[in-house]
């Protein structure tokens, strides 16, 4: 018998039995297993650093996986803030389709003679620098065009009958609320069967950047291939500044969301503020709004959101304010640390993702934590905190765009035309998606699209690529319901940015649940 | 720091708890499951289907999730790791890797990406030095003191347990005393997803907001460090190894603060992990292999 045979030629103590490592005397068996003369192959140290080897490489994985930001919903509207046309307050495509000149045409004011700023623009690629041309009058003059592309290059993307576009977002907002990809496409369908932007309909495709800043790039490659009119860039601080580089190495025109500050970008282009700016924002808000209570600021610690929250800091300091800075890592489990540094104060602004905020928020209320927060506003965050939570003090957002809650807000805000656009939304997702669930997402893409409509449409009939770059590149300013204002004209980032107005937003009891309303709309300053 | 030491040993028994998941299975198949932690999200998600919006108990929900999440813990063994038992054992760590990565695409395709909520179950909690540990950061202390107890004592005075053992230090040698590889294989993968699953559940209420990914991102490094710290061979060291890496995560927390070093958390577990194998490789309780 095997294990009598074992158990007469093994000595008395077993490796098996004391594999637990705290000496125990072996217990009484019939068949005792002994180990001792068994050979072992590869030395446990080695194959620990082994383990750490594979370790790292999983860890690079998982974060490739799980973003920055999954659930990072910082900045939802897909291109930015639309300015408001003067006859444009019905909203919808309807009144868009067939008479551009209804639409508040592209006006390079009279900053346009001042130079270009601080900024110098430099060349990519061996073109010229682009300038903007003090003597180009708006009026009986060819349309400026920037000096980016040549020949065929220069329509790429563009016929008589279609408009290509091209965006990377993270297809998890498509899929929010069992939303589809295709979903974000309501708008152009919309307009597509009322004549299109001067016949031609848009056709916008979606490559997933995951929220990854390694999948951007690669989502950002897979649109050029596609031979846009220009590459769309959505959602997420740490996904665009990737992207942009790789535009701007490829002279690839792209449009964006926030992101921190480019330097002397040539292709790219964004209607939103910056990720410095944003964060100012928030500092402009607490100042004016909480002086004389105690501050705290939980922020991610990442170079593409750090900024933010240093210029928002700034501001506070600037305004007497001395606030408590407390730095947590991307997907931390443990929040107590920076919980019990922020115990004290009054009011916290929570510089972090949709996600990893709620959990924030979880938690210090678990621990008996429950300042006022200022977060920008999502309404996932609201879902996954609860209504409670959300309402128990009630929520301040600082955005660069309009709050949504199904069926709007009964009137408020006529004068930015928000009911109007929000019934006409939802009008169009009936026809066209019925059954879908609308939402704060879907809303922003909507006012997104409306927003690159308009654009189109100031671009003109014979719209080029230079030509939509030189229009915003000169110096643009353009208001389209129910957004923020488009401003080139000061020529921030070549004149590239365009982006400079902020909402204030609150939660508040609506339907059953918590959803967002705006209290101030589309301030330059919330001081 | 009083919060720091006390919220690390509550932490720190979740890592203890996914540790001894790691452990036991490395000692039934000398390989690491990199999809311990992940195992522990499908749990959540599966809870979470069964009581959103219906009345189901959440704890029974969460039993049914538990023998679900072990019962696929099975499945990949039988359909993965017993065909690779011949194999490297490298071939069948990646395989854990591949794993974690199909269940993920599980997730992702059932719930999609969205973010989703279940709020714990308890309110309110006991004042222990500043940190109010809830009526689950002490079920988690009870559970991996007898999980780790309790499974040690099983596997030292059982013959199936000597047998789980001895598997772990020659599948072949075991193999010629009778022990039977496959049922090893088998009854380590099913615990290692059941352990996975308790973990999750409980951690899970600290964290009500959960995504795709969401343990294996937050809980599978300081899970491992505690397995290594711990000693690879040792269930015992899971539980302690799992209460150091939680001290010094939070401590970490605590004193690097305001460094500006991006990443901390995760520097200092691998830092931890390196000092661990340099200085005492086999872990605070695990014994040299013999050579």
């Amino acid at each position: 018998m095997p294990s009598s045979h074992a158990a007469s030629s093994a000595p008395a103590a077993t490796t098996a039995e004391n594999s637990d490592g705290d000496g125990d005397q072996p217990g009484r068996h019939p068949r005792a297993v002994h180990l001792d003369e068994l050979s072992m192959s590869t030395t446990f140290r080695e194959q620990s650093l082994f383990l750490v080897a594979v370790m790292i490489l999983i860890a690079s994985i998982v974060t490739v996986l799980d973003p920055p930001g999954r659930g990072d919903l910082v900045g939802a509207p897909l291109i930015g803030d639309a300015p408001t046309s003067e006859s444009s307050d019905a909203g919808s495509p309807d009144d868009q389709a067939s008479t551009p000149g209804t639409t508040g045409s592209p006006s390079p004011t009279a900053t346009s003679t001042s130079a270009p700023g601080t900024e110098n623009p430099t060349g990519g690629g061996g073109s010229e620098t682009p300038t903007p041309d003090p003597t180009n009058s708006p009026s009986g003059s060819p349309p400026y065009e920037a000096n980016l592309y040549s020949g065929a290059e220069n329509t790429r993307g563009i016929t008589d009958e279609l408009i290509r576009f091209c965006g990377h977002a993270a297809l998890t907002l498509a899929a929010a609320f069992d939303t589809s990809e295709a979903d974000l496409s309501v708008y152009w369908e919309e307009l597509s069967g009322k004549g299109g932007i001067y016949g031609r309909d848009v056709e916008i495709s979606w490559e997933d950047d995951a929220y990854s800043a390694d999948t951007a790039v690669t989502a950002v490659t897979a649109c050029a291939d596609k031979d846009p009119f220009m590459i769309l860039g959505g959602i997420g601080f740490d996904q665009i500044p990737g992207a942009r580089t790789w535009a701007e190495t490829n002279k690839e025109l792209y449009l964006h969301h926030i992101a921190v500050k480019a330097d002397n970008p040539t292709y790219s282009f964004t209607l939103q503020p910056t990720v410095q700016q944003y964060g100012r924002a928030f500092g402009e808000y607490i100042a004016s709004t909480y002086r004389g209570q105690s501050v705290a600021i939980v922020y991610r610690q990442s170079p593409n959101w750090a900024p933010g929250h240093q210029a928002g800091a700034e501001v506070l300091r600037a305004n007497g304010i001395n606030p408590t800075e407390v730095p947590v890592q991307q997907n931390q489990g443990a929040y107590t640390v920076a919980i019990n540094q922020i115990r004290d104060h009054d009011v916290v602004w929570l510089w972090e993702n949709a996600l990893n905020g709620a959990n924030f928020i979880q938690q210090a209320a678990a621990q008996g934590v429950r300042p006022k927060w200022i977060l920008p506003p999502f309404q996932t965050t609201l879902d996954l905190i609860g209504n409670n939570r959300s309402l128990n003090p009630t929520i301040d957002g600082v955005a660069t765009w309009p709050s949504y809650v199904p069926g709007g807000y009964g009137g408020a805000w006529s004068e930015h035309g928000l009911q109007a656009e929000i019934d006409a939304f939802e009008a169009a997702y009936a026809k066209h998606r019925p059954g879908t669930d609308t939402n704060d997402i879907l809303f922003q893409v909507w006012v997104g699209n409306k927003v690159l409509h308009q654009l189109l449409l100031a671009c003109g009939p014979d719209c080029t690529r230079n030509r939509f770059a030189g229009m915003l590149e000169r110096g643009l300013q353009l208001r389209i319901n129910p957004a923020c204002t488009i401003d080139t004209t000061g020529l921030s980032m070549n004149g590239r940015l365009g982006g400079h107005e902020f909402t204030v937003q609150e939660s508040f009891a609506t339907g059953g649940g918590a959803g967002w309303k705006t209290n101030r709309w589309c301030a330059r300053s919330l001081l | 720091m009083a919060i720091a030491l006390v919220d690390g040993i509550f932490v720190g028994t979740i890592y203890g708890l996914f540790a001894v998941g790691i452990v036991l299975v490395h000692n039934g198949s000398r390989v690491i499951n990199f999809a311990q932690a992940e195992l522990g999200t499908l749990a959540i998600y599966l809870t979470w289907t069964f009581t959103d919006g219906r009345e189901t108990p959440r704890l029974a929900a969460a039993i049914l999730a538990i023998l679900i999440v072990g019962a696929l813990g099975l499945v990949f063994e039988r359909a993965v790791v017993n065909p690779l038992r011949e194999a490297p054992r490298i071939t069948v760590a990646v395989a854990t890797v591949g794993f974690s990565l199909f269940l993920i695409a599980i997730e992702l395709l059932f719930w999609g990406p969205s973010p989703r909520s279940m709020q714990s179950p308890f309110e309110g909690g006991v004042n222990v030095l500043g940190y109010i540990a809830s009526p689950l950061d002490w079920i988690s202390v009870g559970a991996l003191v007898l999980l780790s107890f309790g499974l040690g004592a099983f596997l030292k005075r059982t013959d199936f347990g000597l047998g789980v053992l001895a598997s772990a230090q020659d599948p072949t040698a075991a193999r010629l005393v009778g022990v039977r590889f496959a049922d090893v294989s088998a009854f380590t993968w099913v615990l290692a997803g059941v352990l996975g699953a308790v973990a999750a559940l409980l951690v899970q209420a600290r964290n009500p907001a959960f995504g795709v990914g969401f343990m294996t991102d937050r809980f599978f490094v300081p899970a491992l460090a505690a397995a290594l710290v711990g000693g690879l061979s040792s269930l015992r060291g899971a539980f302690v190894g799992g209460i150091v890496v939680g001290v010094i995560d939070l401590t970490s927390q605590q004193l690097f603060a305001t460094s500006g070093i991006p990443g901390i958390q995760v520097l200092t577990m691998f830092v931890l992990i390196l000092v661990v194998l340099l200085i005492r490789p086999q872990g605070l309780l695990g014994t040299r292999e013999a050579t």
